[in-house]
Formats: C-alpha cells, structure tokens, sequence
C-alpha cells in the first residue's frame, strides 16, 4: 500500500483537479432536485415548513412547550438538520449511485461525497434567508450573530466530510451500510435538540448529549441564528477535534480500499 | 509513453455480487476472531458452508485471473488496437491504463494526460438539456467552462442535432444522444486517448466526421489504444494489434498478422461450439489446418478432456487410412473393432469393416507409461466430397458393440488430390465402457 501521506497527497491533488467537476456537479443536483417539480425551488422551503407546522402544533398545543418563538427554533433546527442527515443519507449511497462516472468516465470516486455535503450545505444557504424572513414575521430580528455562519457553515461542511468520506466508501463496499445510516440518521434525531432546546433537559444528560457532534453543530446553529449570542468556544473547539479525529478515520477507510471500489460497484 | 511490467490483476467473485453486505462481512469476521481468539470453533457452521458453497457453484474458482503477466510498452503516436474474445480482459486492460482499476502486482508507467472514452455520455443526465450536458458532460471529461462555451457552436454543429439542443436528453433517439456525446469527447486534448467500443455511432455520414476527427489524433501523434471487435478499422487504421486471450497477450504486433491469428481462432472456436455435444476434445489443428493434401499431415496430437479414449488421430502418407490410437490402459477396449461409415443424417451405413487393434510401435509412444494400441481404418480417400458420420464401435464377448468412437468426417475433393480429411470436429464418445 503506498504510504499515507504520498497516498492523501495524490488524493487530495487528484481532487483538486477536479474542483470545477465537484461544483458542477453539486449545481446540477440541486437544479435536479427542483426541475420539473410544479413549485420549483419553492420545493426546498415547502418540507422544512411543513415540518415546521407540525411540530410547532405538536409541540405547542399538546405538550404545552412555552417557549418564545418556538417556531423559529424549530424552523432552524430542521434546516440545519435536513443538511445534516441529507449528507449522511445521500453520503451512504453516492459512490453507488454514481458508478457510470466512475468506471466509464473516470472519476475518482472520493469527489461523490464531497459533491453530497457541497449540495446539501448550498441548499441550506439558499433556505437561510427563508428563515431570516420568517423570523421577522414572527417579530424575532436577526441579529449580527449571524454572522458567525459565516464560519460555522464551514466548519459543519468539515465535519459532515469527515464521517460522509468514510460512509460513502464503506457504503460501497457493503450495501447495508445505506439502511443502517437511514435508520442511525432517524434515530439520532431525538437525541439532537431540533425539536427542543437542550437547555429544558436535565444537566446531566446534556453533558451526554453535548457529546455528539451533531447535537454540538445543531447547538451552535441555534446560538448564532436563534438565540443571538457567541457560540461556545468549547463547543466549538470540541467539533473540531472530533473533525480532526474523524477525517484521520475516514482517510485509513478511503486507503485501504481505494484500489478496488472501481471494481465493486 | 505507456510502460507496463508484469502486470497481473485478478478479481474476487466472492466480492462481486451486489448484495454482499456488513452483515456477511461481520459474520465472517466474528467467525474467524473467535476461532483465532480460541473462544469457539465455529469456523465450519453447517449454515456458512451453505453460504461459501453457493458461491462455489456460481463458479468454480471465486478468483479469476483476469491479466495475467501483461508486459508491453506503448510509445507517442501509436495506434494500438486490443483485440480478443469477450471476457479475455481487453476492457480490464484499458481501465487500468485509465486509472480505474488498479493491478494486483506489477508496475505501471504512464506519462500524459489520458481520456478514457470508455462509454460516451456517462455523465449525462436525462433531465437535463442537451445544451447543459454539454457543459457538465465536457467538465466530466476535464474541459474548462470557458473553452466549452467557445466550442459550443462547432460542437452542436458536429453533433447535427441544432433544434434539440434546449430539450432535456430524455427525449433525444439513442443515435442523438451518443451523436451529442461523441461530439462532447472529441474535444479533448489528451496524449493518450483510451477508446472502448465506441465508434459505432450514428449513420455513416456521422461516421464518417468521426473518423476524421480521429484521423486528426492521429495525425497529432496522439497515442491511442483502442478496444474493438471490428477488424476491418483494426487493419485498416492501426499501426499495431495486441490479441488477447484470456488474460495473456498471445500476438503483438502488424494488424494484418493479428487479424488473420484472431480470425482464425474465433473460426475454430465457432466450429467447437458449433458441435456443442462433443465430449472429447482437442485443443488445436494446426496441421491439419494448413494441409492441403489428403496424407499430408503426419500427426495430430490432441488432449482428451475426460476418457484419454483416443490419443492420437493421424493420416499417414505411406496408407492412406485414418489411424487412431488408443490408451489401453484407460480403457480395455475388446480386439475386434468395427469401422463403420454413415452418411450425413445417420441413416445410411456406407461401408463397414472389421479392424484389428495391433500394439503401437512408434517412438514418440514409447516413453510413455500407457500402452497403445493403434487402429488402423480404411481408405477413405475415394469419398465423395460431403460430410460423414464415423463410428468405431467395440465388441467384447461381455458387450455388444459400444461406441467408443463417434466424429464426423468432412470430406473436401480437389482436382488435384484425392481428398482433404477435415477432422476433428466432432469427436463424441459414449462413455459406457467396460469395466
């Protein structure tokens, strides 16, 4: 096996050649997902807002969560949720889906889930100023902490690429990988404060929850576009250590089995 | 230049289903980390065996060789044609000079830019229009955004099909839509351009712009290498011919030359398959093949593939006859043979004569640890020119008359000579001999 540093040079110089074909193809899954659908676009705001309708229904009327603005959270929290399990979802199957271009056409097969995470956080930019609207209809302003999206959209797209590497390979090579990440996805959902702040759960199982990095990306999303305050640098720090340590996985996985995805797919 | 050394690549069938999952692989994993932990011996579950012996039937070797120690160097400005059977690993090759595939040992040089135009229109995608595949499918293949857009004009043009540009490729014929894909992929600028089977596109005025353009490469002295079944572009076009068989390059070089090796091996192939109820038989003919005269060939020696009944089949000048020779050891066949002539359809019995089995006395036999017995038949030389059932039947005091021969015999007449034995095509044994 070639060495892992020679290895992820020639990766990562074989990935940024092919830069443009990454964008390209991120553009026109998103313009396929919309095309040919009656409401166009509108399609990317439409499930978040129904989501949205329904939890705060649920929430509002029948568990009686009194929270100001419980909406927006939530309205928030889905958008950054659907980026977050798209890119797992997709990430599981995308070398899969996508063995025409790579055995006919040629193309490394770690630009796929690049692809993936890039499509899903340009959908979560394109439904950002739908929830910045809705706020302000629902008289909460956005404040400049918003800012911090800015980097924060970063740092998630990092992280999400760390384990979507990893998935996506696996994913290749064992075909139940898909159904596991679908089901996991579901599952980590109620364990992700989305539908309630983290701050309403006892102390002690924030602690357990503030572990997993979603629940951290998910907590720092709501910091800077709903509660308006500086994200916690713990937290912060915490994600990136857990990017760090999942990239390193992800880049073994990619490694030892690079050579022969070609030929499983 | 391409430089290869060596190179082997197999493939694992074991790992070639679609449906093999973590679940299997964390069995298998369980299994053996428990034996090698010493925990439990559950190495050998009755259901797993099921499991590996299923995948046993599907062939007989899970690992197929599909390149075996290929060397062969490719400089600038060649046109190397790969030619062979299906299955023979023409496409492997192509993919692991492509970059897809990667050898299992062996060294691998390439100097260029490659395009593998292995299937046109991969990156298309059917929703979108034809003037947007255009860019993506073009981006696919490594041209720039700009370059496209200033192309776009003579691509379209080139590909004829100006009123569909704007509706999305679902709708396009299959001959547009690989019309559109061609056009997109001669714009590249490689050094080494990598074609699979493509070039059967479109009517021939299409073809036609095809072959220029491909001319163009290869008066750019671009390096191609060409995956095709179609021999008359291999002569016609390459500058050199590699043929492979079964994962081994058998012949390596003048188009014509290779032509006529492929040509005749896929006849003889034909001719195998073509009497697909033959149980014995023998790999190749080449004496016989290049005799023209009855009584010219001296021997043919063939493999048997199950009973070694016959050994030997052979014409000698000195009597005409056909002389076979069997394996007494292998099988004990009775002293009193018969030779028996049928026609065509098997109903007519021509002639038949009772022959002797008489001890072989020749040298190239001597050494060998069986004992033959050699049967000679009689003079088929004044046949008339059709094809023929022989049967060489045995008759024991414990038998009565067991084929133990069964071919048909082509029966060829020249002004010039007496006839040309044509044989081997249907040599059948029924295989109920004696015990």
């Amino acid at each position: 096996m070639t060495p892992l540093f020679e290895f992820n040079r020639k990766l990562f110089g074989s990935l940024y050649q092919r830069r443009r074909i990454i964008w390209a193809l991120a553009i026109r899954e998103l313009k396929v997902r919309y095309k040919g659908s009656l409401l166009g676009f509108f399609w990317t705001f439409m499930n978040p807002l129904i989501l949205m309708v329904i939890y705060s229904v649920v929430f509002t009327s029948i568990f009686k969560t009194n929270i100001s603005h419980y909406e927006v959270y939530v309205f928030s929290g889905i958008l950054m949720w659907n980026a977050i399990s798209g890119c797992l979802n997709d990430g599981a199957a995308c070398i899969v889906q996508n063995t025409a271009l790579i055995t006919k056409a040629a193309l490394p097969p770690e630009i796929f889930p690049i692809k993936v995470v890039l499509t899903h956080f340009l959908n979560y930019l394109l439904t950002l100023p739908l929830l910045f609207g809705f706020s302000l209809l629902r008289g909460l302003s956005p404040t400049f902490y918003s800012l911090q999206l800015f980097f924060l959209i970063p740092i998630a797209m990092f992280f999400m690429l760390s384990i979507v590497l990893g998935i996506s390979v696996l994913g290749a090579f064992y075909r139940d990988i898909q159904y596991l990440v679908n089901t996991l996805s579901f599952a980590l959902f109620f364990t992700i404060p989305v539908t309630y702040p983290i701050s309403i759960l006892p102390e002690k199982l924030q602690k357990v929850l503030m572990l997993s990095p979603l629940t951290q990306l998910i907590q720092m999303n709501a910091e800077a576009v709903f509660f308006g305050k500086i994200i916690n640098t713990g937290i912060l720090i915490a994600t990136l250590c857990m990017t760090v340590i999942f990239i390193i996985i992800s880049l073994m996985i990619v490694r030892k089995f690079h050579t022969r995805i070609a030929e499983r797919i | 230049m391409i430089n290869l050394e060596r190179i082997n690549k197999s493939f694992d069938l074991r790992y070639q289903r679609d449906d093999f999952t973590l679940k299997e692989a964390f069995v298998r994993f369980l299994r053996y980390s428990l034996h090698w932990l010493k925990f439990v011996d559950l190495r050998e579950p009755p259901q797993y065996e099921n499991f590996d012996q299923k995948l046993e039937q599907e062939s007989s070797s899970p690992i197929i060789n599909v390149l075996k120690n290929i060397s062969l160097t490719i400089d600038r400005g060649e046109t190397v044609a790969i030619i062979g059977r299906n299955g023979c690993g023409k496409s492997t090759l192509l993919k692991l000079i492509a970059g897809i595939y990667f050898q299992d040992s062996g060294k691998m040089e390439i100097d260029g830019r490659i395009s593998p135009l292995i299937e046109l229109g991969a990156g298309f995608h059917p929703e979108f229009s034809g003037r947007e595949n255009v860019f993506v499918n073009g981006q696919i293949l490594g041209l720039s955004k700009a370059y496209l857009k200033k192309r776009y004009e003579e691509i379209v043009e080139f590909a004829g099909i100006e009123q569909f540009m704007d509706s999305p490729v679902r709708v396009y014929s299959s001959g547009m839509y690989m019309r559109l894909a061609f056009s997109v992929a001669v714009n590249v600028d490689p050094d080494i351009l990598l074609i699979d089977e493509i070039l059967g596109v479109g009517d021939s005025d299409f073809q036609h712009k095809c072959q220029k353009k491909l001319d163009e490469f290869k008066s750019e002295k671009k390096t191609i290498i060409l995956v095709t079944h179609d021999l008359d572009k291999v002569r016609s076009w390459a500058t050199r011919v590699i043929y492979l068989k079964s994962g081994e390059i058998v012949f390596d070089g003048p188009p014509a030359e290779a032509t006529k090796i492929y040509q005749k091996d896929v006849d003889s192939e034909r001719q195998k398959d073509d009497l697909s109820d033959t149980q014995i038989f023998f790999s190749s003919y080449p004496e016989l093949e290049s005799s023209v005269k009855w009584g010219k060939v001296s021997q043919v020696e063939g493999q048997t593939s199950e009973e070694k009944m016959c050994k030997i089949l052979e014409l000698n000048p000195e009597y005409p006859g056909l002389h076979m020779v069997f394996d007494h050891r292998i099988i004990s066949i009775g002293e009193n043979l018969i030779f028996r002539l049928l026609n065509k359809e098997e109903t007519i019995t021509l002639f038949e004569k009772n022959v002797t089995l008489r001890v072989s006395s020749y040298e190239s036999l001597s050494n060998s640890e069986n004992e033959f017995y050699k049967l000679d038949c009689p003079d088929l030389s004044n046949l008339a020119q059709e094809e023929y059932h022989l049967l060489v039947i045995s008759q024991t005091t414990h038998h009565q008359g067991i084929i133990i021969l069964k071919f048909n015999l082509i029966i060829h007449q020249d002004e010039n000579q007496r006839g040309l034995i044509n044989l081997p095509f249907k040599i059948g044994v029924q295989n109920d001999s004696p015990v």
